[in-house]
């Protein structure tokens, strides 16, 4: 199974920094709204900004999302607040849904088509970009931007992709196949055909 | 090509359809919990749908061993070699997953365990092909999988592929529902218009999708659609605007059009927004519509598992002669908002379902089952 990789855009954060200063830095850089937002969403947001205004050129746009870990620090303070007895506030216990941050960049971006958030740690690359080709094949019309958040302990990063059903015209992009490192996407020439397997 | 829900198992308040006795659809809670109110050392009851037979609490062994006793029963009842297993794809859609088993972690790095914790687990446990992911898209995330797995099947070398929908009691949940102000004191009823909530429930549906059609009355999985709702992070546009196109566009895609529809498995969770969204959505897109069926008052709502546990109790249905209607029905039609199928109907008389979810963070999905 094939499919087209138009554009990739990245956006990393230290893990230090706090959530109103990265809201800022992501407000005056990109001019998109960041209310109420939490790191994992604003650093998503910021990839898919990244990725710039080819997406535009897109009939439908769909939304795949793929962490190891959910908001990390919205859950662990949700579960602190469960602990102490503190009352557990509406947005936060909302905002602690796994697909709340495609929610907020399907708004941002106006992506109407398939929304999904999916978890998954051993082959992320492999096994999403799967489920975007899957998607793709379904919609020819249709683009998907695949997000993938990586986590460490001293910094998260998100990965974005433009990516398309591969077209016959596409045979002169340069093929790659087995694709598992998220770094190589960094030096690649685009587009690019991706062969997917399982 | 065809998919078919080859086989299925559900563990819900209704029972262990698995087990050699019918499953009972009552619209009584089975378990009270007390939870703490914004008001402080106040504490007040809540119902909830416990799965039956299982004692309530949030321990890792008991999510471990329901989770993969029912996975277990659907690999006995499927006939699943280990070869057949080594061969078998896994999607899960949660929107809890492990949460009532965490402990919040001082170290706010890396404190939690992964997302796919559930599915790793399982497809090692089985030996399952090493394609095995989560789905988290909030109450549509089990159906979606279900909608995935099928394209997983058309699309790729994999032969089968294990859908599981769970949902745990857990702490989190029940006081985040609470301090959203859905929960229902008293009963859950969908489509009413007195309806005051819902009740929170939990379970394990686990399906197996498969090409080969087996040898009894089953579902061959249609076509289906799944969109984002961007109107408002908590429900879908009141009108029911974005249901309609979800829903219509399944159909569509399914090759039929509204009269073609027997009847519709509602979503229904008896939240006044939600219902209004739903009902709105029926009408103008159906008209009249066609019968509805709500499965939410027996078992609760089951958040991102309820997708594949109420298409397993769907395919439990398709063999016994009748279906479960909620008494208040009958008692109160004149404040029912939609028709409900009749309770002598067999569900196998019903050629082409839709099956309708909608979910927080916007999500709507629709899929249409044929009977075959």
């Amino acid at each position: 199974m094939q499919i087209t990789l138009f554009n990739y855009a990245c956006f990393s954060h230290s893990r230090d920094i706090d959530n109103r200063s990265l809201r800022q830095q992501i407000k005056q850089k990109y001019a998109v709204g960041v209310r109420r937002l939490d790191n994992f969403t604003l650093c998503a947001l910021a990839a898919v900004a990244e990725l710039g205004t080819s997406k535009a050129a897109y009939k439908k746009l769909s939304l795949i999302s793929c962490a190891q870990y959910f908001s990390i620090e919205l859950i662990q303070q949700m579960l602190l607040d469960l602990k102490q007895n503190r009352a557990i506030r509406p947005l936060d216990f909302v905002a602690t849904v796994g697909n709340a941050a495609n929610f907020y960049i399907a708004k941002e971006f106006s992506i109407s088509g398939s929304n999904l958030f999916i978890g998954a740690d051993v082959d992320a690359l492999k096994k999403s970009l799967l489920l975007s080709a899957l998607e793709a094949q379904s919609d020819k019309e249709a683009a998907v931007i695949l997000l993938i958040w990586q986590e460490t302990e001293l910094e998260r990063v998100c990965h974005a992709l433009l990516l398309g059903d591969t077209k016959e015209q596409h045979n002169s992009y340069p093929q790659h196949q087995n694709l598992s490192h998220l770094n190589v996407l960094a030096t690649m020439d685009l587009p690019a055909v991706l062969e997917v397997s399982l | 090509m065809a998919v078919y829900i080859h086989s299925s198992v559900s563990h819900s308040a209704c029972g262990n359809s698995f087990l050699n006795q019918p499953l009972s659809f009552s619209t009584e809670p089975n378990a009270n919990l007390e939870i703490a109110t914004n008001i402080e050392n106040d504490q007040h009851s809540i119902h909830f749908f416990a799965m039956d037979q299982v004692p309530l609490d949030c321990s890792e062994s008991r999510l471990f061993h329901s989770l993969t006793t029912v996975v277990q029963q659907l690999i006995e009842i499927s006939e699943l070699t280990l070869d057949d297993l080594s061969q078998t794809a896994l999607l899960l859609g949660s929107t809890s997953l492990d949460i009532g088993t965490l402990s919040p972690s001082e170290d706010k790095a890396l404190g939690l365990p992964k997302i796919d914790r559930l599915s790793q687990y399982l497809q090692q446990h089985f030996g399952l092909h090493p394609f095995h992911l989560v789905i988290n898209t909030a109450c549509t995330a089990s159906i979606n999988a279900v909608a995935y797995g099928k394209k997983l099947l058309e699309q790729t070398a994999i032969k089968r592929v294990i859908v599981i929908g769970c949902e745990f009691y857990n702490q989190l949940t029940t006081a985040g529902f609470n301090s959203l102000d859905l929960l229902s004191s008293e009963q859950l009823l969908a489509f009413h218009e007195k309806r005051q909530g819902l009740i929170l429930g939990e379970g394990i549906g686990a399906l197996l999708l498969s090409q080969t059609q087996p040898q009894k009355a089953c579902y061959r999985l249609m076509e289906g659609d799944s969109a984002c709702d961007t109107s408002s992070l908590t429900m879908t546009a009141e009108d029911g605007s974005h249901i309609n196109t979800v829903m219509s566009r399944a159909i569509t895609k399914s090759g039929l059009n509204a009269s073609n529809i027997d009847l519709i498995k509602v979503h229904g969770t008896a939240t006044y927004n939600n219902d209004i969204a739903e009902y709105n959505a029926l009408n103008s897109y159906f008209g009249t519509p066609p019968p509805i069926l709500a499965l939410k008052p027996f078992i609760g709502h089951t958040l991102g598992a309820c997708g594949v546990i109420e298409l397993a109790l769907l395919d439990y249905l398709l063999s016994q002669p009748t279906l479960p209607v909620a008494h208040y029905v009958a008692e109160q039609p004149q404040n029912i908002m939609l028709p409900f199928a009749a309770a002598d109907c067999a569900m196998k008389s019903f050629e082409h379902v839709l099956v309708n979810h909608c979910g927080f963070g916007g999500n709507n999905a629709a899929l249409v089952l044929e009977t075959v």
